[in-house]
């Protein structure tokens, strides 16, 4: 019945598959109601039966139709037992079973009326043991009994659960070993020994001292770990309404920042573990499964069995030249031996609303100022005035950004069936993911398929495969562009202009040079597509090889490859400011690929009774390529999206393009041991020798070692005995160096590009032109990290309390940074130029800081609650660069200006915010006569009361380039998380804090938004300008002529950057596995959650969480980001 | 379990894990090459190589933040042109106030020596290459050696002392030098144009049209000797153009503007070759109105329009473009405001015209006629062939005029003076003074960037004094509804701080201290 049932859900179309769990979600509510109707046990269970040669399985599902029962067996055996007769009238299950299984089979029957069938002997090889029932009980700590814990034979498939009262029965012979596991609690391994009662109690895992944890190429126990490294669990990940489990990692782990750079659907911020490692690609490196591939966004949540995160340079030391960044290890959820299927089957559904809206002018004082503006230039522009004079040009029509922002939408549903048996495991799980974001036609989907399984070929081959398919496409205009963007449009666009101009449904536009060059933000987003679809293929299959005790052999094939299709679509219009006389369609193509072998020998001794060794070296080597084609044409007759095919634009109007990604190859050999005396005093050493095709030959090798060390102070007998505070206490510290290869390929060669175009000849014909697109660096090589590491680990309060405290300094040598080469070589692409400048391997980063996490579990009667902080103190520094204190590496120009905010010095923080000082405003003119800051200022006529007061850093009395100096750091001195959950009875709540301080924002938006030379709408704010003396000492005078500048980079623009943020919220209840009269009802939790509920900041903006916007050079800069949603979803899982 | 299986299994798992073994360690290459590029190394392998090299040069001139617009941009400091739009840095420009931070100075400088660094590659490389026509090769390093004259050419008016990056620097990377005088840099360019002369051939074939010529050559040579006040010099280089009948003047004044006409026009020396959908015309489109699908950055002042004689229709019409104006293929209609309805528009409110009105150049109401031209599918769209004209032979005739008469008194030009108004269908003037000279020069060459330049040589002489031209406001159209109110108030030009403009602030830092700003900056 179920079994049908669940099939049949694999086979619906999606649509109805939610209709289906939205039934469920209805029916588990109505459940609740009538609970204690559920606990009504059998009674049914007398037999007739009456067959002749009938199969013995044959029979038996007979019986599982007609009663509660279910029988579990091995076919191969059951079928040794041949066709059988039974007659029998009213006859009990044991005498029906006695009859047909005879003595050649054992058979236990669980409180949950499961029959578990098997062969009688320990284990599939008959033998001489006689099975002997043996009954049990099992309580925790406190000696309460125990529900639902598994006892499994060791080395069969046999298993059993405990029931109410912690009570379990099990034939097994006396040699038998059990294994004794429960969620929450260490497991033990006890032997029988004979014994007819066990008595066990159960420890709970607080510390999870004795969990495994992930580490490269292999699994460690975590007592043993002497790195540092971060887990988090995948129950903490789960339905959180993000789109890529980065998000989701928020506050969860100390020294690991998350930086949302925006809120668009679909969007992945950016991870930084132990800080910004270098001004190159400091990404981490991802690691699916054990394959280095793939993206985060790619992986459902809720497949996610834990995350690690590869901190220190010991634990990362394995991946060699890719860990200087640090390692995120994700491990997917997989089907156990000897489990029986599991179902499991989730959804929810949510919306969300803009957290924040921005005040901006209306109409009216938006005429009152921009004639203020005028007439403080003397009014001259005679078409500004009248324009500003028009009446219908004051009557407040729009609210460009409620017109743009609407509700979004988010829902989710995923199905996960994992089992297994004594040979093979399998999982195969899949999810959608939908999302549709604030702004008009913004969206996001995935559609995912995973699918592992493994076999046991042999007692000593094991293969197995692990497929992830995730289909992500993906809407979001850009927002931030000062041209085009639609956020800052919906902000620059004046307020009288309408959505649509009359009942013809013709769109608002700007008419006269006075309201800007933007087009309607709304037509924008309705009318433009630009959509991206990913496919990805991530797959991997392994073949490991017990070849003697204690050494395995293990060889992984890894492929990952990723196609993406973008399409872009520009509709005619002559109506708005930007024209564009043509539709035009872009289709474009992308494929990328990536193989990887590896093989590794994993050594595991023991020698004597106080040495034990493990040894894991071997080989790995990846290659990539990849290429990309588009095609283009415009004048399109027909837009309608059913018509854009890029047959039916002008052929006369068509181009198309393309080109191939430089190979890659990485060549690795590694070698690990961890050696531990008594247990308790523990070395890892590292080495890993990474060769990389990106350099020149003489420069492609790099040797990277590591090492560290631990001692378990809480083993030795005299902490034991004199301390009894503290349960655990473990001290490590650890060095080594790494390698980041993350760089430009082909920097050792001068390259020349022959693609750009000339015109010759009458008529003019197209002609071939190759000019130097790079200059070389031949001596380009590695940048090396190296990272020095302390850390204590500690448990209180019978480990209720634990904690980790860590002190880390990490120098990153031979950065790269851009070779400082005056622009008389050529143009540069920072103006949109064609020479690029090799980097050179000559700077200096250090990033140092303090580490702190602790977690308080208990229960108290039948609350159980658990509190967490993470934390992270860091210090980040550019200690070198050029030698010079006065070189720096610049950043982009915000919109139209063309000074930086931000800047890159030496002996300062990366990514810096840079300008003036300024000291109020000039209140009148015997201010400015007499201010000193401009005594030989040649700009000093031009200076008026209202503007700014620009300080003279220099004391020369003139304001000029050479005052400009660090406004601030955007990089936060601490960042934390705070999380916690409460479960009583079958409801749980939990919660997720995350926030920063002690960083600077730079309010690029608001800085243009007050600037009386843009052409566009202001903020509200304008309001509050200087007009007269004592009106304002912060707000310049309106100006166009702004002949001193007001709103340049200076920090009037800098704000704080500190905030707190209620990530994720939520409220569950959860009702066990429950028969209702023939109908076994699922497991089933309900919930409600919010994501960013609330944030506390001082920040003007929408959000502090500005993100980076131009790599690591330039972070915290507000350019109008798509802004951050408040969202709310409500869901319901189902175990069954 | 019995031996031979056991046995059997063993060499099964032998062999597994052998074959592994192996599997991994086969040697994946580290030598590998970059795809869809060249290297340093592997190009200049031969003719078809060098051809496309000096194109790569050519291409630079196509960019819009460099030739194909920016320098534009400078000549809104002179009286004739007002600058519109939404660059803060070039209405600096305009009104002397750029400082070494504003934007416009930074690409004008960089893809100066973009162009610069091709030209250089070219020099260092094509006479390497070993076997190729040696008449290409020729021409090919004569091509070279102008384009890099013409960037260090344009790097000397605009910023006057600048570093000299030649082939010894390439080859050793020593980018960072100080800057040589503006006699240095003059020299520099009299050098490599005296060499391209020599090299370049006189005219092209049908297919090499829109290279430079040996024509080009002198006429640079003469513009460069006018700047550097060597008047003889000036002359010699400049008859050898007007003399040399594949450089005549063009029938028609409009036949330099007007696509068809460009391609074999022997006035045009030096011109940008657009080319619709591969390099579309970037003046085509910084010229002409936003109303028309263009910026409509840069508009003739009252002050230039009322300077064309009366029987001066000829060049006032392909000049400028006044209100009642129409354009062939021009089909975008704009809709006749309130403001509009002056003139011959009155009472036409809420109609909608393909001509000219008054809010289709709302600085002015003026717009540049010369580079404006629509594609003739009547898409509207902007004719992306048009092609830049940089330098004509009128200018090279009234250059050799003003040598002449500065050398030998009035009348001295009256000649070439002639040859230039007689295409204009006007009467010729004897004895023809300095101002005669002046006044030819700002309507025959008015919009191609030449009048703030003048301005300056003249000004640095005496023979005008820009204290006064700047002084007086830029006054929008007489006519209504502008009825010539002011569009530009009088601006200050500071001597000699303004004769040239800084250096960009972002090379000073770069050059930590190695290169110097201007004087007075």
């Amino acid at each position: 019945m179920k079994k049908s049932k669940t099939a049949g859900v694999c086979g619906l179309p999606l649509p109805l598959l939610k209709f289906l769990l939205l039934m469920k979600v209805s029916f588990a509510i109505v459940l609740i109601t009538c609970m204690q109707v559920s606990a009504r046990g059998y009674s049914q269970d007398e037999f007739s039966l009456n067959y002749k040669r009938v199969e013995v399985s044959k029979i038996l599902n007979a019986m599982q139709k007609e009663s509660p029962y279910r029988f579990f067996y091995n076919n191969g055996y059951m079928n040794q037992l041949g066709k059988v007769d039974i007659q029998v009238s009213k006859a009990s299950l044991t005498d029906v079973l006695g009859i047909l299984l005879g003595t050649k089979f054992n058979y236990t029957i669980t409180d949950k009326n499961l029959v578990i069938i098997s062969p009688s002997g320990a284990d599939n090889n008959v033998g001489e043991a006689v099975d002997k029932e043996i009954k049990g009980k099992i309580s925790d700590e406190m000696g309460k009994p125990l529900n639902g814990v598994t006892i499994k034979v060791q080395g069969t498939d046999k298993a059993v659960t405990t029931n109410e009262k912690g009570e379990f029965t099990l034939t097994v012979p006396d040699d038998a070993v059990l294994e004794v596991s429960y969620v929450g609690y260490k497991s033990q391994t006890l032997a029988v020994k004979g014994q007819k009662f066990m008595s066990i109690n159960l420890q709970p895992n607080a510390a999870g001292l004795n969990e495994v944890v992930v580490v490269g190429y292999g699994t460690q126990r975590k007592r043993d770990v002497t790195g540092t490294i971060s887990t988090v669990k995948g129950d903490d990940l789960k339905n959180v309404p993000v789109s890529s489990p980065a998000s989701a990692l928020q506050g969860r782990a100390s020294g690991v920042d998350i930086i949302r750079s925006d809120g668009a659907p679909g969007s992945e911020p950016s991870i930084r573990i132990r800080g910004t490692g270098t001004l190159n690609n400091s990404d981490p490196l991802v690691v699916i499964d054990g394959v280095p591939a793939g993206t985060l966004t790619d992986v459902n949540p809720n497949d996610i069995a834990s995350i690690e995160i590869l901190k220190d340079a010991s634990s990362s030391a394995i991946y060699g030249t890719r860990a200087a960044n640090g390692v995120v290890l994700i491990t997917t959820k997989k089907g156990s031996y000897g489990d029986q299927l599991k179902i499991s089957a989730n959804g929810y559904t949510g919306f969300s609303k803009v957290a924040k809206y921005l005040k901006l002018a209306t109409a009216p004082q938006l005429a009152e100022l921009k004639l203020e503006d005028l007439a403080n230039d003397g009014n001259t522009n005679v078409n500004a005035i009248q324009f500003w004079n028009i009446p219908s040009n004051h009557v407040q029509r729009t609210d460009w950004q409620r017109a743009l922002f609407g509700t979004g939408k988010v829902n989710n549903a995923d199905l996960a069936i994992r089992g297994g048996n004594a040979y093979s495991t399998y999982s195969i799980s899949g999810n959608f993911y939908d999302e549709k974001g604030l702004i008009i036609n913004s969206n996001f989907k995935r559609y995912s398929a995973r699918i592992n399984s493994e076999h046991k070929l042999s007692s000593r081959i094991k293969v197995g495969e692990n497929f992830l398919y995730s289909r992500r496409s993906g809407s979001t205009l850009d927002t931030r562009s000062t041209q085009a963007g639609l956020v800052w449009s919906a902000l620059r666009f004046n307020p009288a202009i309408p959505v649509f101009v009359d009942s013809t449904g013709k769109w608002g536009a700007a008419k006269n040079a006075e309201e800007g060059d933007i087009n309607n933000p709304v037509f924008t987003a309705t009318t433009n597509d630009i959509h991206t679809t990913n496919n990805n293929l991530l797959a991997n299959a392994f073949i490991e090889i017990d070849l003697l005790k204690g050494l395995k052999l293990r060889g992984n094939l890894g492929y990952d490859q990723e196609i993406q299709e973008r399409v872009e679509f520009y509709p005619s219009t002559n109506e708005q400011a930007r024209k564009s006389a043509l539709a035009n369609l872009k289709q474009q193509h992308t494929e990328y690929s990536s193989l990887l072998n590896e093989v590794y020998l994993t050594y595991n001794g023991q020698f004597g009774k106080d040495h034990s060794l493990t040894l894991t070296g071997g080989y790995s080597g990846q290659t990539s390529k990849g290429y990309l084609y588009f095609g283009q044409r415009a004048g399109f007759a027909d837009t309608d999206p059913n018509q854009l095919t890029l047959n039916n634009g002008s052929g006369s109007n068509q181009f198309s393009g393309g080109y191939t990604y430089n190979p890659t190859v990485l060549l690795s050999y590694f070698v690990r041991g961890n050696y531990a005396y008594k247990g308790k005093y523990l070395l890892t050493a590292t080495m890993r020798a990474d060769g990389s095709g990106k350099f020149a030959p003489g420069h492609q090798w790099g040797y990277f070692p590591a090492f560290s060390l631990g001692w378990r102070v809480s083993d030795e007998d005299w902490f034991r005995n004199g301390v009894s505070a503290v349960s655990s206490l473990k001290l490590t510290g650890g060095w080594g160096q790494l390698g980041n290869q993350n760089v430009n390929d082909f920097q050792y060669l001068g390259t020349l590009s022959a693609s750009n175009q000339y015109n010759f000849g009458d008529p003019a014909t197209v002609s071939n032109a190759a000019y130097i697109t790079s200059l070389s660096n031949p001596n380009i090589t590695w940048e090396r990290a190296e990272m020095t590491n302390v850390s204590l680990e500690f448990g209180l309060l019978k480990n209720r309390l634990t904690g980790t405290l860590t002190y880390f300094n990490k120098n990153t040598k031979d950065m790269l940074v851009p070779a400082s080469i005056v622009e008389t070589y050529g143009a540069a692409p920072s103006i949109y130029g064609n020479v690029t400048v090799p980097d050179q391997n000559q700077g200096i980063l250090n990033n140092s800081g303090v580490e702190v996490d602790l977690s308080y579990q208990n229960t108290v009667g039948k609350l159980a609650y658990s509190v967490g902080i993470s934390g992270a103190f860091l210090k980040n520094k550019v200690t070198h660069l050029y030698g010079d204190p006065k070189t720096y590496i610049g950043s982009v120009f915000y919109g139209r200006q063309s000074l930086e905010t931000s800047r890159t010095y030496e002996g300062q923080p990366i990514s810096s915010f840079y300008g003036y000082r300024t000291n109020g405003l000039y209140q009148n003119q015997g201010d400015i006569d007499k201010d000193a800051n401009i005594t030989n200022d040649p700009n000093k006529a031009n200076i008026k009361p209202g503007d700014v007061r620009f300080v003279d850093v220099t004391g020369d009395g003139i304001v000029d380039d050479a005052d400009r100096v660090k406004l601030g750091d955007p990089n936060p001195r601490f960042t934390f998380g705070f999380h916690g959950s409460l479960a009583y009875k079958g409801f749980d709540l939990s919660w997720n804090f995350a926030g920063q301080l002690g960083s600077k924002l730079y309010n690029a938006d608001r800085m243009t938004g007050l600037d009386g030379t843009q052409s566009f709408s202001w903020y509200a704010e304008a309001m509050n300008r200087w007009h007269g003396e004592g009106t304002s000492n912060s707000i310049p005078r309106l100006s166009r002529a702004n002949l001193n500048l007001n709103n340049r980079s200076s920090d009037l623009w800098v704000e704080s950057g500190n905030f707190i943020s209620l990530k994720t919220l939520t409220f569950g209840y959860t009702m066990p596995k429950t028969l209702i009269g023939d109908w076994q009802l699922p497991e089933s939790r309900i919930y409600v959650s919010s994501y960013n509920l609330f944030m506390i900041t001082g920040y003007r903006g929408y959000t502090p969480e500005l993100g980076y916007t131009d790599g690591n050079k330039q972070r915290g800069v507000d350019v109008a980001q798509y802004p951050s949603a408040r969202n709310f979803t409500i869901g319901a899982t189902f175990n069954f | 379990m019995n031996a031979q299986i056991k046995i059997f299994n063993k060499i099964v798992m032998g062999s597994l894990a052998t074959g592994l073994l192996f599997a991994g360690c086969v040697k994946n290459s580290l030598d590998i090459k970059p795809v869809g590029t060249y290297t340093t190394a592997t190009y200049w392998r031969n003719e078809s190589d060098v051809i496309t090299g000096i194109s790569g040069i050519y291409n630079v001139l196509t960019q819009e933040e460099g030739v194909g617009h920016n320098l534009y941009a400078f000549d809104d400091a002179s009286d004739d042109i007002a600058i519109d739009g939404d660059h803060p840095d070039m209405w600096a420009i305009e009104r002397f106030t750029a400082d070494p931070t504003s934007y416009q100075l930074h690409p004008t400088w960089s893809w100066a020596y973009e162009q610069i660094a091709r030209a250089n590659n070219a020099i260092i490389y094509v006479p390497k290459v070993p076997v190729m026509n040696e008449d290409i090769r020729k021409r090919s390093m004569g091509e070279a050696y102008f384009l890099r004259a013409h960037g260090y050419w344009v790097l000397n008016q605009i910023f006057g002392e600048v570093p000299l990056i030649l082939e010894a620097n390439v080859l050793d990377g020593s980018y960072n030098v100080p800057k040589v005088s503006v006699d240095s840099v003059r020299a520099q360019i009299e050098s490599d144009l005296l060499k391209a002369a020599d090299m370049l051939p006189e005219s092209y074939g049908a297919a090499d049209k829109g290279r430079v010529s040996k024509g080009a050559a002198w006429g640079l040579l003469t513009k460069l000797y006018m700047a550097w006040e060597k008047l003889d010099q000036a002359i010699v280089y400049g008859q050898k153009v007007i003399s040399n009948p594949n450089y005549a003047l063009a029938p028609n004044y409009s036949d330099n503007f007007t696509l068809g006409a460009q391609e074999s026009n022997t006035e045009i020396l030096f011109a940008v070759w657009n080319k619709n959908n591969f390099n579309n015309s970037p003046v085509n489109i910084y010229f002409t109105s936003r109303a028309w699908g263009g910026w409509g950055f840069h508009h003739p002042t009252e002050n230039f329009v009322s300077q064309f004689e009366t029987d001066d229709t000829l060049r006032k019409r392909t000049t400028v473009l006044a209100v009642g104006d129409s354009i062939p293929y021009q089909t975008v209609l704009t809709e006749i405001t309130a403001g509009d309805a002056y003139q011959m528009f009155a009472g036409m409110e809420g109609q909608s015209t393909g001509r000219m009105l008054p809010s289709v150049s709302p600085t002015t109401g003026y717009n540049i006629r010369k580079y404006t031209a629509f594609n003739p599918d009547g898409t509207g769209n902007l004719d992306g062939d048009l092609k830049q004209p940089l330098l004509r032979t009128a200018d090279i005739y009234l250059l050799v005029a003003e040598a002449k008469i500065r050398l030998n008194g009035a009348g001295a030009g009256d000649t070439e003076i002639k040859a230039v108004r007689e295409r204009a269908k006007l009467t010729a003037i004897s004895g023809a003074t300095i101002g005669d000279l002046i006044h030819e020069r700002r309507v025959e060459l008015g919009g191609e960037n030449t009048r703030f330049q003048d301005l300056l040589r003249w000004d640095k002489k005496g023979i005008i004094n820009l204290d006064t031209i700047v002084g007086k406001p830029k006054y929008a159209s007489s006519l209504p509804p502008f009825n010539g109110t002011v569009a530009l108030p009088a601006r200050t030009f500071t001597r000699p701080k303004n004769y040239y403009w800084p250096i960009p602030q972002v090379v000073i830092d770069e050059s930590k201290g190695v290169i110097k700003q201007n004087s007075n900056y």
